[in-house]
């Protein structure tokens, strides 16, 4: 019998009769709310609803036996599956492959499985794909993940909240600042600690620094797909620029290691780069963004492979409900940044970029829109930025003052490939974690791939569309 | 606009470094932190000098590595300079090199892609994670090192490692000693 229980800092708890009542609820709730997130561990569901007018928070719990109910994703809440999956994966007995879920395959004259993985061409990640073609066409396509599963949620339980920063940073390599960021808010959130202003700004520094060589990446990666070297290298050298302007001022090229909870680390050798030259440094690359692409929307051999490359059906756009770039090129707002705003970003007058073609070229599109707006960003809080203060702040200092048994925290941050949630249960009295909740983007978007690809595409756009999207399996896998 | 460009590019000096041969401090600046960045293994007795394909095998890395490793055929690194490109095939593979930790669902593909390289053949450990599992040593499902699977030729320490330390230790594996050696005699 399935319980459900409404939290919401105090625990409201809602015993129903009917073991479908909850997923009911779920189903109108997510209708009117934009995010749904459930992240499962033990025999427990849990799933947060975030209105994206408002942008209340609310947290819905399940608890008991989940066998005989009938599956989040069957009622059209899409976001749920990679939740669905890991829950499988941790309690197998409570099988959640229902009849209909089998895996299926097409069969027919002519069809043939073309095998790709783990093991693919040039510098990737490991990943199973199954592609059925019919002639050139891509008819079905099937993703094989969990060759790489580090179980960093397990990882976690009963590690001092100071080490946990390190284990989420190495969830996303390129988006490493983003996971310890989430996870170091949710642990203020959780013990309810205060983080100064200045703090602030540098972490969104940082996470603008970050957008922009995640970007960057994506955006080589794009370009050498379809056949174009010369705006690959230029983005690659940008890329290299970033990489070593985060060097120079934080002492890591990825960003790690600087993050701590209420404050930062930061080494002691970083103030003596000149912060002006850091400006002048960002505004020569962000001239050169624009050059490169104007040059890409100009070269017609580039456009015509991405318009109505891996266009996104509209169903599988309104079950899964993408979020991140690709969410904001098939029309859907889903900024965090906006929609739920967090450190300074209330200060900035951001304006991300909307598209609805839900194509390769969308996708290109705000990326690289939303690359030159992160440059700005960083061009404008540069400026009236002071490291100096932060020497002062070492972070966690003491024990904090919440005398409870759990403390449970949530923070949510616009990684650069989208919506990212950590939710931590703290021990207030050994500052220990309790547990570990993520949902990744990754986790989520990967799930668009599928019907994206096998939409009236032929191999050879397959590698367009792979680039275009350049989510992390990493991130997938945990 | 264009013929600017143009210009400015003539009389700009190359992105490219020069480093492991030549002094780079820029580079040299990002490097791990002593000199053990770079630890040989069972270093093979003849070296093989020709144009060198590389297979990179992603185990249970976080993309770190694997964004690294890209780098190294951008401008600023451009590794095809001494000869290095990546193949997608591990049968045209000359040097095998594995990213991040060894779970066992790899395990057997770490192997086979060994198997089906041709001699002679060169395995490199990349980053902490590939060396000795780094953070997730204790985690279910992951095997220790690298080295407990296949013969390692080399290791290379960082979390991820830089660039810089990628280009050193992979013509280290080539030609069998520290190329910045070279940099001080000449």
């Amino acid at each position: 019998m399935a319980t459900l229980v409404r939290t919401q800092r105090s625990y409201i708890v809602e015993q129903t009769d009917n073991p479908n009542h909850w997923q009911e609820q779920l189903v109108v709730l997510s209708q009117d709310h934009d995010v749904v997130l459930l992240t499962g561990h033990r025999d427990q569901l849990i799933a947060l609803l975030l209105s994206p007018q408002t942008g209340i928070l609310r947290e819905w719990q399940l608890t008991g036996n989940l066998s005989g109910v009938p599956r989040p994703s069957d009622f059209g809440v899409g976001s749920s599956l990679a939740a669905e999956r890991i829950l499988n994966d941790t309690v197998p007995s409570l099988s959640w492959n229902s009849e209909e879920h089998v895996e299926r395959r097409v069969h027919g004259k002519g069809v043939f499985l073309y095998p790709l993985g783990p093991v693919r061409a040039d510098v990737a990640e490991s990943l199973m794909y199954r592609l059925q073609v019919m002639g050139d066409e891509i008819i079905r396509l099937e993703l094989l993940n969990g060759f790489k599963k580090r179980h960093i949620r397990e990882m976690a339980q009963g590690k001092a909240v100071t080490d946990g920063i390190a284990l989420a940073q190495r969830v996303t390599g390129t988006s490493a600042f983003a996971h310890g960021l989430a996870y170091c808010l949710a642990v203020e959130n959780a013990l309810k600690i205060d983080v100064n202003a200045e703090v602030m700004l540098t972490r969104m520094i940082m996470a603008e620094l970050e957008r922009s060589y995640s970007h960057l990446g994506d955006l080589a990666a794009l370009s050498v797909s379809t056949g174009l070297p010369v705006p690959q290298m230029e983005y690659l050298h940008h890329k290299e620029s970033i990489l070593r302007l985060n060097f120079r001022l934080f002492g890591h090229r990825y960003l790690r290691d600087v993050l701590a909870i209420g404050g930062m680390r930061v080494p002691n050798s970083l103030f003596q780069d000149n912060v002006a030259m850091v400006g002048r440094e960002i505004v020569e690359i962000l001239d050169d963004i624009h050059r490169i692409q104007d040059g890409l929307e100009n070269t017609t051999s580039f456009l015509d492979r991405l318009h109505g490359a891996g266009t996104i059906p509209k169903a599988t756009i309104e079950f899964v409900r993408p979020v991140g770039p690709t969410g904001r090129s098939s029309g859907r707002v889903c900024d965090m940044r906006i929609i739920r705003p967090y450190l300074r970003y209330p200060e900035t007058d951001l304006a991300p970029p909307l598209e609805s073609g839900a194509d390769s070229y969308a996708r290109f599109s705000v990326k690289a829109i939303e690359l030159k707006h992160s440059l700005g960003i960083l061009r404008r809080l540069i400026g009236g930025w002071n490291p100096g203060v932060l020497r002062s702040l070492a972070g966690l200092e003491g024990k904090s003052e919440i005398d409870d048994d759990v403390a449970v925290g949530v923070g949510i941050v616009e990684a650069p490939r989208g919506l990212l949630v950590y939710r931590v249960m703290v021990n207030p009295r050994s500052l220990t974690i309790d547990h570990l909740d993520m949902a990744t983007p990754s986790a989520r978007n990967w799930y668009v791939v599928p019907p994206a690809m096998a939409n009236k595409n032929i191999m050879q756009d397959f590698p367009i569309i792979e680039a275009s999207f350049n989510y992390t399996v990493a991130g997938w896998d945990g | 606009m264009y013929y600017w460009h143009w210009l400015r590019n003539i009389g700009r000096r190359s992105y490219t470094t020069g480093f492991p041969t030549q002094k780079d401090l820029t580079v040299e600046k990002m490097l791990h932190d002593d000199d053990s960045g770079i630890q040989p293994g069972a270093m093979p007795a003849r070296y093989i000098r020709r144009a060198m394909a590389i297979r990179q095998l992603d185990s249970g890395s976080c993309q770190g590595c694997e964004s690294e490793l890209t780098l190294l055929s951008g401008p600023d690194y451009d590794f095809t300079r001494y000869g290095f490109s990546f193949t997608p095939s591990p049968k045209h593979a000359d040097i095998l090199v594995v990213t991040g930790v060894i779970t066992e669902a790899m395990a057997p593909i770490i192997r086979e892609v060994y198997e089906q390289m041709t001699d002679p053949k060169r395995v490199v450990a990349l980053g902490a994670c590939a060396i000795s599992g780094g953070l997730f040593k204790t985690a279910p499902g992951v095997i220790g090192s690298l080295s407990g699977i296949i013969p390692v030729t080399l290791s290379i320490e960082g979390c991820p490692p830089s660039p810089g330390d990628i280009i050193r230790g992979l013509l280290w594996a080539v030609d069998g000693h520290d190329p910045c050696l070279v940099q001080e005699a000449t």
